[in-house]
This record gives structure tokens, sequence and C-alpha cells, in this order.
């Protein structure tokens, strides 16, 4: 058939999405960024500021000395204590269901913000975290509900914790020049790392008969991309109810910076918040405080659970050499050189030469991990 | 004054007699001389002194006929053969050098057999009304002969006019299909000129006497005919195709119609022309010629939105044999909804627009199907990358009724391989059919039925479906109440629907449905008052409903509230008047007028606003329930169209046009491209009608003979109440719309140069635009003011762009094409800085549109190879190849930044990223 020989003709081109950062003259912005809640549950209340920066050399840009302070209506006030990173903390504010709450920043350069009163909302249980095989990886879903069908809007973000091991188990340390056997604290072999989400995920049952958030699809974890299931692997949804108009800026920052690039784009558009400046009008503030409180649900995925044999990619690169063992040559060896000592070769109870490896062979550190086993692993 | 009367009633019937059988010699009898328009008399006289012929024959027969011959030494029946041809005359020659004239055209066939072979078929159906001659003015000539003359109107009906009027059909001599754009004109005394209608219809005031009366059309031969003009009359003049169609490749059907015509910003192209331009996937594709007109854009690849000088892709009215077709494109815009097996002929009204057409702000792409061959069976297929496409036609019964039905489906998902990976597990498919009857029945009365029907279906890489349809169909009634008074009464129902669909989760699996439903009746009248007063009139209504949104559960486990945004209703009616008034003949202005007026309609709930203050739904001071059929709300008023020119000389005329028009339908989508998922909305009490106003002024001059056509033409716009979107708009099932609208004014002003050759084997445009479009929106009782209240350019604020489409006839099977295009970089709002919240840096956005991406240009090239051209054979085929963005140019269709594992990327995208090759296969039958 001709049309056959057609289509050939036609699978020889593609469409494409090349990386593109013009070279745009902008001025760094600086606006005032407000980050976090407030806490009407039991559990601290924890308020991020920073500062906006330049698109060609975006950093973290915290803000420090403010005074903060959570108010409601009523005129009662309770300040926010400043930590390390641009962080305010209060570990637990005395909430009144009958009030609503807003915030209030004093900056440094003495300028003042405050937050739009919102309601409060309670946070129902999550009702499951399940997570299910696919040919290419896990994902992972969540469900929820209000009997009171009150909630309506929600906001999840999880927190990722895995197990992973290190290509070669070292036994060994060498410290101040000197060779010696780890302590079980000191064993580098297993670790664990966390990852927390970097998407908006939001969900409405606003056009549902009942608010019912039935199997959100949260996550997909590739098997072969990432490490994260070649062990064990875990994850921690935290679930937050939101206020209508939360919901919507949260829907605004998603559209304006998750989804766009497709053929029908909306337009990007201004970010903003319920956060005002009282003292200059023009001074923008981006971020929306809003009274919630928080629910969580952990679940764990072993890798035996999963038909899948993830191999440790280091195999390609992660080889034993072996030296002598004779310790005058250990600096040479052992001492920024990247490599670190594994375990000794013994002949005959006589230990006659020292494997050494790879930094990232041998201490699973190196992949940004710990090895101090979290608490809620079991 | 001889008078033979009465022997040629003996000759009737004289087969035999036939002169080439007689070929006399005779040495003594030769004639020479140069006979310059010669009455018969005069003609006969002279032979008669030359010869010892002698003639008889009936002088009244003969008064049309003018002998213009030169000849040496020549026998008589070569003489005559000469000065009768194509003539129905005929003579023989007896034994004693008595000559016998006499007009039988049943008898003529042999004598025209070699060289009028094609006019055989035709002239076999004998009228024996013709015999009747000039004495009944109300028979219609079929007048098919050139150097005939037709005596048009009574001799004695001298009513003291100077001039009168012919009309006719000029009509494709073998399949019966009416010519459109045919220009039917005199060069003496003085140039005039009209083009025939859609239906091949012309009406053309000239004055009395003798005149040579020209025809020209596209792929049609050139032919004229010798009018004696004595009173009112009709003629139908059948055109001969021009076998070899590529002698002649016009782009516009009309030489000189841009000197001539009093309208401006006038494109008009027809199928041929059409069919030349390289485009994707090869399937012609008139929404992209159009693309390479000066004034015309689109905002990128994936569209056939088109944006007409400065208006957005709402702001234009789409007719397909006058049914509004509402999404033109199909597959995501790669094609547009018009098959090319159907179209005779497009006209793109950029600047004056007519009076019989309103609603739409920025043109109207007035789109004319073919009737199908009212003679025989015929059709056509074609085979693409992508499409397929088989069309029939034929009479349903001969010269009356005619049919044509085509079709077109894709088998293409494949093709979404070519978009972007994000889009590589995506589906798409649609079909279109059209079909148009027409019957005439009588010379007064002609009924064409039009029905047109589309389907696509798509889903983008996730388990959402999105379909949507047209639905079109239309009766029109065209009745001839006399030579100078036309009518046509269209009654038609549009519809369009799409639907998003999701299944994927039971839970809320959901169906969300919207349409638009317009039924109307048109009456359009032509009325040729006099030689200097052309008229046009009529009136319209046409009845809106829409469900702008219906959202339901989908199977039983669906938890989903069905949500309705309840119905509209408005009934949009408009009068209209215009007259082409021939001031001389070197200025003629045309003068229109339209009051359209406009009703929402209950049954409807009305929220209203607080005045002063931003609409939210804080502000709403009262809700009014309106009962069905209740006047709710009325808009309407006049809108101004004039257009003027002034004619220098024969090849440079000056002409400009003012114009309002007025929108009460909009899209309200916040996505710079039309999305197939655009609501449409009426205007209500809360969202006015969309205004316009347009001056232009032109410059046209032609060179080499009027094959070359030079143009310049500048304008300047302003649109009052363009619905923009606050921030972050929600528009789907948004039972309160008019809170997330903000009117914004704009104004366009640009430049547009042409140079056209339409002859020769060179041809082709080249067409370069300087234009802006920017908006404002600066009140800030609206809630919030855009960009500070100042001017910022549209989406598709595109202020350079350059088109060249040039053709090179190689030979009569062979010709390439080559297509460039080059455009600035449409506006988009790129971020100012970055944030970091959610884990995430984020990007921050400010003002709208103050960044461009990189400029576009294109490259496209196609050959067109023709099989044989033998007329008698059954099958002709031909093959298009080509390549579309031949340099492979990786042009951006958006920039976005996007926020990716915690991180900000910048990216281009670009819909093509390399040169695509395309065949198709045509065959017609």
């Amino acid at each position: 058939m001709k049309i056959k020989y057609l289509f050939l003709i036609g699978v020889l081109f593609t469409g494409c999405k090349d990386k593109y950062m013009p070279n745009l003259h902008l001025s760094t912005t600086g606006y005032l960024v407000v980050e976090g809640f407030i806490n009407v549950g039991k559990g601290p209340t924890h308020i991020q500021l920073s500062r906006s920066t330049g698109l060609d050399s975006p950093y973290y840009h915290s803000e420090s000395g403010a005074q903060i302070e959570v108010q409601s209506e009523n005129g009662a006030s309770y300040p926010l204590a400043e930590q390390a990173g641009g962080q305010y903390s209060i570990d637990q504010l005395p909430v009144n269901s009958a009030q609503r709450y807003r915030l209030h920043i004093r900056t440094n350069n003495g300028k003042d913000f405050i937050s739009d009163y919102t309601e409060i909302k309670i946070t129902p249980l999550i009702d499951t975290v399940k997570w299910k095989a696919e040919s290419d990886g896990v994902s992972i879903f969540v469900s929820t509900h209000d009997n009171q069908n009150k909630t309506i809007y929600y906001q999840w973000q999880f927190e990722e914790t895995w197990k992973y091991t290190a290509y070669y188990q070292s036994n060994y340390k060498y410290e101040n020049h000197i060779l010696s056997l780890r302590s079980f604290d000191e064993f580098i072999f297993t670790c664990w790392k966390t990852d927390v989400s970097t998407n908006i995920a939001i969900a409405s049952s606003a056009k549902l008969k009942s608010d019912v958030i039935s199997d959100f699809p949260l996550t997909h974890i590739p098997y072969y991309t990432s490490e994260k299931l070649a062990q064990e692997y875990s994850i921690q949804v935290k679930q937050y109810a939101l206020s209508k108009e939360w919901y919507e800026w949260k829907q605004k920052v998603k559209k304006n910076t998750e989804q766009l690039g497709s053929i029908f784009d909306a337009q990007p558009s201004e970010t903003g918040g319920n956060i005002h400046c009282t003292t200059d009008p023009n001074e923008i503030a981006i971020g929306f405080i809003g009274c919630t409180t928080e629910t969580d649900k952990r679940i764990f995925i072993d890798n035996s659970e999963l038909n899948v044999n993830i191999t440790n990619k280091d195999i390609e690169f992660c080889k034993l050499d072996t030296i002598n063992y004779y310790p005058p040559d250990f600096d040479a060896f052992l001492y920024n050189t990247g490599k670190i000592p594994v375990n000794l070769v013994y002949v005959m109870g006589v230990p006659k030469g020292v494997e050494i490896s790879f930094v990232n062979c041998a201490d699973c550190r190196a992949k940004g991990g710990t090895n101090i086993k979290p608490d809620f692993w079991p | 004054m001889r008078q033979r009367v009465g022997f040629f009633l003996l000759m009737g019937c004289l087969g035999a007699f036939s002169p080439n059988l007689i070929a006399q010699k005779n040495a003594q009898n030769l004639i020479s001389g140069t006979f310059n328009d010669l009455t018969i008399q005069e003609f006969t006289e002279e032979i008669e002194q030359q010869t010892d012929y002698y003639f008889y024959y009936d002088v009244t027969l003969f008064d049309s006929l003018r002998i213009t011959l030169s000849v040496n030494k020549e026998a008589l029946s070569v003489v005559l053969g000469q000065a009768f041809i194509k003539t129905d005359y005929n003579y023989s020659i007896g034994p004693h050098n008595e000559v016998y004239l006499t007009r039988l055209a049943t008898v003529q066939t042999n004598l025209t057999a070699a060289s009028l072979d094609t006019l055989k078929g035709k002239r076999s159906v004998y009228n024996p009304e013709m015999d009747n001659g000039p004495a009944q003015p109300t028979f219609v000539q079929s007048a098919a002969l050139e150097n005939k003359l037709y005596q048009i109107g009574m001799n004695t009906s001298n009513n003291g006019q100077a001039s009168a009027l012919i009309s006719g059909y000029v009509r494709d001599a073998k399949s019966g299909e009416p010519i459109a754009g045919a220009s039917v004109y005199i060069e003496k005394p003085r140039r005039i000129g009209v083009s025939t209608d859609q239906y091949g219809y012309f009406a053309i005031m000239l004055p009395k006497g003798r005149m040579i009366l020209n025809i020209q059309s596209i792929g049609m031969k050139d032919t004229r005919r010798q009018v004696s003009l004595a009173g009112d009359g009709k003629m139908n003049i059948d055109l001969q195709g021009q076998v070899m169609m590529l002698k002649n490749v016009i782009v516009s059907a009309e030489k000189m119609n841009n000197i001539r015509g009093v309208q401006m910003g006038v494109q008009k192209l027809d199928i041929k022309a059409l069919k030349q331009v390289p485009v994707l996937f090869g399937e012609t594709d008139l929404v992209r010629v159009l693309l390479t007109l000066p004034g015309v854009k689109s905002v990128g690849e994936a569209s056939t939105g088109l944006n007409v000088r400065g208006g957005a892709a709402d702001q234009n009215l789409f007719l397909f044999n006058d049914a509004t077709v509402y999404n033109p494109a199909h597959f995501f815009g790669f094609f547009s909804a018009f098959n090319p097996d159907v179209v005779k002929s497009v006209e793109l009204y950029k600047s004056s627009i007519p009076a019989r057409y309103g609603g739409r702000l920025s043109s109207v792409v007035d789109i004319i199907s073919r009737e199908g061959n009212k003679k025989e069976f015929h059709g056509s297929a074609g085979i693409g990358l992508v499409t397929s496409r088989l069309e029939i036609e034929g009479p349903l019964v001969k010269d009356k009724t005619s049919f044509i039905l085509a079709g077109r489906t894709t088998y293409a998902d494949w093709m979404l391989n070519l978009l972007p990976p994000e889009y590589k597990l995506s589906k798409a498919s649609f079909y279109d059919i059209n079909l148009n009857v027409n019957h005439q029945i009588n010379k007064n009365n002609n009924l064409f039925l039009t029905a047109y029907t589309s389907k696509d279906k798509f889903n983008l890489n996730s388990d959402t479906t999105y379909g949507y349809g047209n639905l079109n169909l239309s009766l029109k009634w065209k009745h001839s109440f006399s030579d100078k008074l036309i009518g046509i009464f269209t009654t038609g129902y549009d519809r369009y629907d799409y639907s998003v669909s999701s299944e994927a989760n039971p839970v809320n699996a959901y169906k969300l449905a919207f349409d638009i439903n317009q039924s109307y009746l048109k009456a359009q009248f032509n009325y040729f008052l006099s030689a200097n007063h052309s008229l046009e009139f009529g009136l319209s209504s046409l009845y809106y409903k829409l469900d702008p949104g219906n959202y339901g559960p989908v199977g039983k486990l669906s938890l989903v509230t069905p949500d309705t945004v309840h119905s509209e209703q408005a009934l949009e009616s408009a009068v209209y008047l215009s007259d082409k008034y021939t001031v001389t003949s070197k200025f003629v202005v045309e003068i229109g007028l339209r009051y359209s007026l406009y009703n929402y309609l209950g049954p409807q709930t009305v929220n209203e606003y607080a005045p002063g203050i931003p609409k939210t739904e804080d502000n709403v001071v009262a809700v009014k329930t309106y009962g069905a059929g209740q006047n709710i709300k009325t808009y309407g008023g006049p809108e101004y169209r004039l257009s003027a020119r002034y004619e220098f000389s024969d090849n440079f005329s000056l002409k400009a046009s003012y114009n309002t028009t007025r929108q009460y339908i909009q899209t309200l989508s916040n996505t710079a491209t039309i999305a197939p998922t655009d609501i449409w909305k009426l205007s209500d009490p809360n969202i006015l009608p969309q205004e316009g106003s347009q001056f232009s002024l032109g410059v046209y001059k032609n060179l080499k003979n009027n094959t070359i056509e030079t143009s310049v033409e500048v304008y300047y716009k302003q649109i009052q109440n363009y619905p923009d979107y606050k921030s972050g708009a929600v528009i789907v099932l948004n039972h309160h719309i008019e809170t997330e609208l903000i009117n914004t004014r704009g104004k366009a002003y640009g430049i547009e140069l042409m140079i056209k050759k339409s002859t020769g084997k060179l041809n082709g445009w080249i067409s370069y635009t300087y234009s802006r479009i920017l908006l404002q929106q600066d009140d800030p009782n609206a809630g919030e003011t855009i960009n500070g209240g100042k001017y910022y350019p549209a989406n598709y604020d595109q202020p350079n762009s350059a088109t060249m489409v040039l053709n090179y006839r190689i030979n009569h099977r062979f010709s390439l094409s080559l297509n460039s295009t080059y455009s600035t970089g449409r506006p988009i709002t790129l971020p100012i800085g970055v944030y970091f919240y959610d884990n995430s840096y984020r990007t921050l956005y400010s003002d709208r549109n103050a960044y461009r991406i990189p400029d576009y240009y294109r490259t496209d090239f196609s050959m067109n190879i023709d099989g044989n051209h033998k007329v008698h054979q059954k099958f002709h085929n031909s093959w298009t190849i080509g390549v579309y963005n031949l340099l492979g140019t990786r042009n951006p269709y958006s920039v976005y930044y996007i926020s990716e594992n915690g991180a900000v990327n910048g990216y281009r995208l670009s819909i093509f990223g390399s040169a695509i090759p395309f065949i198709n296969y045509n065959i017609k039958f």
C-alpha cells in the first residue's frame, strides 16, 4: 500500500521543547514573601520570611530581624520568636475557635504588613494513602472525606524518606592518620534520605455531591531513574484544609509556575496574596496566611512488595582497589583522595592489604542522606 | 434597398447543400478586399460588384451581423466561411451563382466542427426562441458566439433613457456551474464593469448602442460579446474552461479589480489560487492562505484563529454559504474546517465591510462553496499523510438540479508524535461532511441547500477527552423580481458544541458540555436603480440560544454534582441599506448604513452590582429574575459603512473607507489562541457589546499592463469594550462571569504594502505589514488596572511581518511554489523575579506582555505535478509534494518558565522542530 510508505516519511520529524533563558534585564524585586499558616490545632506555628530575587540568580534570601505576631479579632496578640534562616515560631497558639486570626509583621526596615482575617478551617483526617505499582513506577494516592461537608478545599504536602545503602560496606575509618574499626554508630553503609514535595498539590470537592476526595494522585516514583524504591520507602502525607480564597490563590500560583508550556496556555498573572503593607500601599507582599490544622499519615513500601529488582547503578563505576597494609603510605592513598577504607585483607591472620574505594561507593552519606535512622523508621 | 423576403423559407432544411460539398472553383469569381464592420447589405453589394454572384436573404435576420474581413483572391465559399465563422449563419451556392444566406443553427455543425469542437454539445440544443430574435426582449439569450452581434432589448422601446440594463448568468459551459467573480465590462465608450456574484449573476447598466462586452474569469478563456443594446434585457454567457489551466494562474479573479473596486481591504481568492500555496501536510487550507495576506496574522502554528488588523480571533465572522462557523479549525488548528473540494472561493473583508454583514468587529471571511456539476457526474479523491477526501457531484435533474457531497477524515494519531513529548500519548481525529444541493425552479427562482457537519475528538496526553462539532444547515431562495430587483431569502440553523469528559477516576467522572445554537432569517435585495445607483438593502434576524456550561456525572459511582450555568437567549436583528453611487466614472462612493438591534432575553437571572465599584460577588445589590421571552436589555445603534474610490487613471486609484461595527457575542478565553474549549458569551446587562471603528486609506497602482498590482493601505482602528480578564480568572462554569472580566479599550493602526503579479510563468505576491494593537484598562472602578493603566500590547501584536508567495510554472504539468513568512514574535508575559514557596522556587509576574518571543520565520516549498492534460480521459491525477518549514527553523510558539523539582527552568516551545515533508495524491473523475 502506498499509504504505508507515506507514513514512513512522516515519522522523521519531531516538535520540540528547548531550554531557553533569554537575557532579560531585570531589577531584583525584593518583595516580602510570607509562607506558613496559623496553626489553630495542636502543634507549632512556623512562619517563614524571605525576599524575592532576580530571575537570573535565584537564591533563598531569608528575611531576619522582623517582628511577627498573630493577632486575634478581640485584640489578643501572640509574638513569634525568630529562629535561624528567616523562620519565626511559636510552639502552641492558645486558640479560641470563636475568633479569627491574622498575622502582623514589622520588617526590620520598619514596614508593617497585615494579612486578612480568614475563617478557621479544621482539617479532617486522611482516610488512606494508597500506592499502586504501575509499569514504570509506583503512584501514591490520597483519599479523605468530611462528613460535615465543610472542608471542600484541600492541600497536601508530603515528605518522602527512603532507605538505601552504599555499594560497599566500609568497616574501617581512617581518621587522624589512624585506621580503625568503625563503631556501630559510625557505620555508613545504610542511610535514609528525605525529600519534600515541591509541587502544589491541591484539590477541591466543590463540584461533588459530598465532600470526598477519592484517590487524588500525589506523586509518581519511577523505578529506574531514582533509588527511592530500591530498599524501603516511606511517605508521610500532610493534609491541610484551605479556605476558598486560599485555595484559589494556591491554584493561581500553581497555574503560574507549574502549568505553563501547553499549546493553550493561560496568561500568567500577578501573584499577590492576602498580605498588605499598611505603611506603603505600593509595597508588594507575596503569600497567603490562613488558619488551619494539620493531619498526617505515613505509609511504608518495602521493595519486596514490588515485583521489581532495582539494581544499584553504582555497579557501573564502583570498584575496590587494594593497597598494601603499610601505614606510612595510608596518607597518600586515603588523605584527600576522595577514597576511604572498606575492609582489611588478611593473609593467614595478618593484615596484608587495605581495600579502598570512592566515598560515593562506600559512604552512603555522600548522596545526601544520613546514617542516623529516623525515629519513625521501624 | 433590395428585399429578398421569403426565399430563405425554402432553404429551411438545406442540410445537403453543405458548402464544403459544393466548393465551386470559379477563377473569374474570386473576391479581394478589406471589409470593415460592414452590414450584410454593404457586404453583399461589395461581392456582387466584384463577381456575378447574386444574394438572396432576409435582411432582418442579418441585422445584427457585422463583417470584418480581409481577403485576397479567394473563392466565395472561403469568404463566406470566414465571414460566418462562429455564427449560425449558413449559405449555399446554387448552380447559377445564386447564393442563399440563411440562419439555421441546426445545419451548421459541420461548418464549425473543426473550430468549435467544444461547443458541439450545447449547440445541439436548439433554442427556438432564438430565432424570434430581438423582437422578444424577455427571453434569455444564450450568447455563445463572439462574432455575432446580440440584440438586447427592443429597438422600439425607446423610453428616453440613455442606458439600459443587461443581466444574466455567467456559467461554466461544461459543468453548468455558475462562475462567481467573473468580470463583465465594456472598455468603450468608457469603462463600465461589474463582477458576477456568487450565483454567477450580473447586472450591468450600460449606455444604449453597440459595444463589446468583455467577460473574464480565472481559469476560463477570456471572451467577448458584441452587443447592441436597445433596452433592458437578459443574456447568459457560458465560458469555456481553459484546458491548460496553468496558463492563467491568476490570484485575484478580476484584473484591475483592485483599482476599480470601491471596497478596500478586500481579498478574494479562488480555489485555484488557494491550491497553489504550499501548506502543512499538503492539504489545501484556505485559512492558511489567508494568513499570507497583509494584515492577517495568527499567534502561532497550532492556531487557525485569525487576527485581522489587530482584531481578536473571535472578531472574525466565518460564513460558509451564509452559515456561521464558530470553530473554523480541526485538529488543534492544523487544518481549517473547510474542505477544499467544496470551496469555490473565499473573500476576506478587513476594512470596508459591506453593510449586509454584521455582528463581528474585525473582518468577514465569506466562503462560497461550489454547486456541483449540472451536466454530468464527477468526483475527486485525495490521499494525504494525514487526511483523505472524497467528493462526488452531479446533476439530479440535468441542467436544473445538482448536488455536491464531500467528506474528509483523518487517520493521524501518529502526527501527534510531532508534537512536544508532553503530547506523545495524545489521540486526535476529525471528520467533516458537506452536502450542497441547488435547484433551478425556473429562470427567476433558484433554491440552494447547504449542509455541513464536523466533529473533532482529542485528548492531550491525559484521560480527559475533548470533543467539538459544528453543524450548519441553510436554505436559500433566490428570486428575480425583475431584471433590476433581485431578492435572496435565507433561513438556517447553526450549532457549535463542545464537551470535555474524564472517566478515569469513577468517583470524579464527569462530562462538561457547552453549545451555541442560532437560527436566522435574512432577506437581501439588490436593486439596480440606474446606471449611477446600485442599491442593496435587507434585514436579518438571528436568535441565539447558548448553553454556557452543563456539568454532570458519568457512571453510577460518580459523586459529581450536576451544575448548569443558565442558558442564555438573545435576538440580534439588523436592517441595512447601501447605495453604490457612481458620481462620475472616476469617482464612486458606496454609502452603507446598518442598524443593529440586540435584545437579551429571558428566562434569566441577572445580578445587579453597585455602580462605581468593582463587580465582585460581594457587591451584588440585587438579583433579578426574568421570565421566558422577557426583554432584559436592549443594545443597538447605527453602523456606518462608507467607502469611496477615485480613479486617476486606468491603473491608478485612491480609496478611503470608514466603518463602524458592533459585536454582541464574544469568546471568553484567557489563552492567546483559540482553544477548542473557549466559551462564547452573549452581551448582557453586565457585559457591554464591543464596538469598533476603522478608518482606512489606500493607494492602488497597476503596472505593466495591469499584470502587476501594487497597493499601500493604512488604517486606524478603535475598539471599545474588548473583554480582558482579571488575573487568575476562572471562566468555566462561572455563574457570575462578569466578575472576572474587565473592559478594555484598544487601538490598532498599521500600514500594509503589497505587490502582486497575477499572470505569467512567475506569479505570486509579496506583502509587508507594520501594525500595532494596544489595549488599555485604566478604570480603577473595574477592580484592577492592567499594567498600571498604561497601553499594553495585545497577545497577538506582531509589529513587523512580511510574506512572499511565489509560483513558477515550468510547463503545463509541473509548477513550483515557495512561501516565506516572517513576523515579529508575539508578546508574552515573562517573570520579573523568583520567590520560594511551597518548597520550590517560583516565578513572579508583573506587567502583562512586556516581552516578546523570538521572531518567527518559515519557508515552505511545494511542487505540483499534474498527470497529462488529455481532455477526454476518464481520470485526471495530480501529485503535490513539498516540504513545510523547509529550513527546519525552530520557531518558538511560546517561551515559558516553570518550576520543576524545586527549581525554575525556562523553555522555548516549538510546535515543529524540523522540516516536514508531505505528499498528496489527488484524482479527479
